[in-house]
């Protein structure tokens, strides 16, 4: 090869794009960040005419603005009229949204955003969607059998300096959480990493 | 041992090794849903589902990620992977596999990512394999392998996204392999129907390398019967059921070839992606026997196909290991490739879907499934569809420049 490093250097150059720019990008536009979730789920559960599901959840931060749920409406059979609320633990709305049968795919993940909530902090929350009308068949909503409806709660972000300290203590924190698969990744990279050095060393 | 050491100390070894590295590196950070929903439906071979079309649509409520739309093979191939990444990954995958494709923040994202990429990049390095056995000379040879390893194509479909494109490739490069390296067309053919049980376009080779390999008009009937077989076997037995023929069947590129036409009245259109295969397979037939110019028809068929129809991102792999191959004979390339690449880019990343921009950064942080596609930010300066068509029309013209090169062998190098 005219130039033996240029492998390594189109190596280095993506490995730089690739970590870089998804951090560029989530710090500089990002203004929505995970506050908690509940990802599970191996069933639907049908929402019947005229009834209601509930969930309940503790947000971690401040200024709670998007909640995400997991639907499912197969071919648009329903067309019937549905509520969001999010409450308080003892019931009060705090946001309330009407949405269609139409909104809603096979399967698809409904967003539901509102002004921040200002002291939502460590508060216990309720989501609940209820049916408006008596139209069958039932639309499905994504849950656990284990752990109640599947969500995902997300907050405004204040300033760009806790959204970089946010960011690199999430990521770094959910790699960790995986401390098997993380030392596992680390010797690969640096069993073949050594490799590397050697041969060069020899190709010299 | 010696010999490993004198291999990944040479040039094409140290291509190998960065390669190997870059992918291991990134491989855990980036999410695309394809992957997932494929892992997803073919979980269910695990439970003795065969008939994958028919029991999504009989039991919605298991339906989580939407219907299956690949051949069986497809199925069979997922469904077999999934039995070693369970007990790698733990039951927390199947549970992972069945949610939301906004679920990225779980923890496990970035084993289940890895993992799963993991067969696919075996293939890719299978494909690079064949390539040091096409291409006989050592500096043409590293210049085909950073191409395969480092174009953007490759990078964006299999590292980041992880398709499964790369495995009907492969056969494809088996059966070029197979036909001019080894003279086993027969095989050939079987690597290509197999590659057609998988995602439908290597069934377009066969009558190629049928035309380009033999002469007497029987031996190709009995050539490409032999290389069709693969596929009746596998597809023939879902061809009863109506379920299959909605999701499998008439979908992506059987639908899509269709689309480009000359309207000559009373409701009759000229295809004009079936046009031009059917001039170049005329063409294929004119020619000389002999299966020297077979990388030339292998990379100009599915260019065609991509110029004339909407395509999906990961089609464009379908022609990088030929375009591989030419490039390392042909440095004079180098601009129509370059050209290309950009045409593709720009069509891509204009795409009305968020899961082939940012959704694919979601790893790092689920909020960027709030931005709004790429297309919509444009919109303020110039029409996106405008735009995407002029990167289309961009990539069409390569496409043709390349095709016509190579067919007519109408290149040559600048001093």
């Amino acid at each position: 090869m005219k130039n033996p490093k240029l492998s390594w250097r189109i190596c280095f150059i993506y490995s730089l794009i690739g970590i870089f720019l998804p951090l560029l990008i989530s710090v500089v536009g990002i203004k929505n960040r995970l506050d908690v979730s509940q990802p599970f789920q191996d069933t639907f559960v049908n929402l019947p005419g005229e009834g209601i599901l509930e969930q309940t959840f503790v947000a971690n931060h401040d200024f709670v603005n998007i909640v995400i749920l997991s639907l499912k409406n197969p071919g648009l059979a329903n067309k019937g009229e549905f509520l969001f609320s999010l409450q308080t633990e003892e019931g009060q709305p705090l946001v309330e949204r009407t949405f269609s049968g139409y909104n809603i795919e096979d399967p698809c993940s409904i967003r539901f955003q509102f002004d921040p909530l200002t002291s939502s902090k460590n508060k216990k929350l309720k989501i609940l969607i209820r049916s408006l009308t008596s139209t069958e068949p039932s639309i499905g909503v994504g849950a656990s059998r284990k752990d109640g409806l599947s969500y995902s709660v997300y907050y405004k972000t204040v300033d760009k300096k806790s959204a970089v300290l946010e960011l690199v203590s999430s990521l770094t924190k959910r790699f960790w959480a995986d401390k098997v698969f993380f030392i596992f990744w680390l010797f690969l990279l640096s069993f073949f990493g050594v490799v590397v050095i050697r041969m060069l060393k020899k190709r010299e | 041992m010696d010999r490993f050491k004198r291999f990944f100390s040479s040039g094409i070894g140290q291509i190998f090794l960065a390669a190997f590295l870059l992918r291991i590196f990134l491989a855990p950070f980036f999410f695309h849903t394809d992957n997932k929903t494929n892992y997803y439906n073919a979980h269910f071979l695990s439970q003795g589902v065969v008939n994958i079309y028919e029991f999504l649509a009989k039991n919605p409520s298991q339906s989580h990620l939407g219907e299956f739309s690949y051949p069986p093979l497809t199925y069979i191939f997922y469904g077999i992977l999934y039995f070693p990444l369970k007990l790698i990954l733990g039951p927390g995958f199947t549970q992972w596999l069945g949610m939301g494709n906004d679920a990225v923040a779980v923890t496990g994202i970035f084993r289940y990512l890895f993992f799963m990429k993991l067969p696919l990049f075996f293939f890719e390095f299978l494909v690079a394999l064949l390539i040091t056995k096409l291409v006989k000379d050592e500096k043409e040879t590293e210049r085909a392998l950073l191409f395969w390893f480092f174009n953007p194509v490759n990078i964006y479909t299999i590292v980041l996204m992880g398709q499964f494109d790369i495995v009907p490739t492969f056969l494809t490069v088996l059966a070029l392999y197979l036909a001019t390296e080894k003279k086993k067309i027969a095989l050939g053919a079987i690597a290509l129907g197999l590659g057609g049980a998988l995602k439908s376009y290597p069934l377009l080779f066969l009558p190629f390398l049928t035309v380009l390999t033999l002469k007497n008009w029987w031996s190709r009937m009995k050539l490409f019967c032999v290389g069709f077989l693969p596929y009746a076997l596998l597809v023939g037995p879902f061809l009863g059921s109506i379920y299959f023929r909605q999701s499998s069947f008439v979908s992506g590129l059987s639908q899509r070839m269709f689309f480009l036409g000359l309207d000559i009245g009373f409701e009759e259109q000229i295809l004009l992606v079936v046009l031009a295969l059917v001039f170049l397979f005329l063409l294929a037939d004119r020619r000389e026997s002999g299966s020297g110019n077979l990388t030339a028809y292998f990379l100009a068929i599915p260019l065609i196909i991509l110029a004339g129809s909407h395509f999906h991102p990961q089609w464009l792999l379908w022609v990088t290991p030929f375009l591989a191959l030419v490039f390392a004979r042909k440095k004079s390339l180098f601009l129509p490739i370059v050209i290309l690449l950009l045409g593709w880019l720009g069509t891509v990343l204009l795409f009305n879907d968020k899961f082939l921009t940012w959704g694919l950064f979601s790893p790092f942080d689920s909020g960027v499934f709030f931005f709004p596609p790429l297309r919509d930010l444009v919109a303020n300066f110039i029409p996106p569809s405008l735009l995407q068509s002029l990167f289309h029309t961009i990539f069409s013209g390569a496409a043709f420049w390349i095709s016509f090169s190579m067919i007519t062998g109408k290149t040559h190098e600048k001093s």
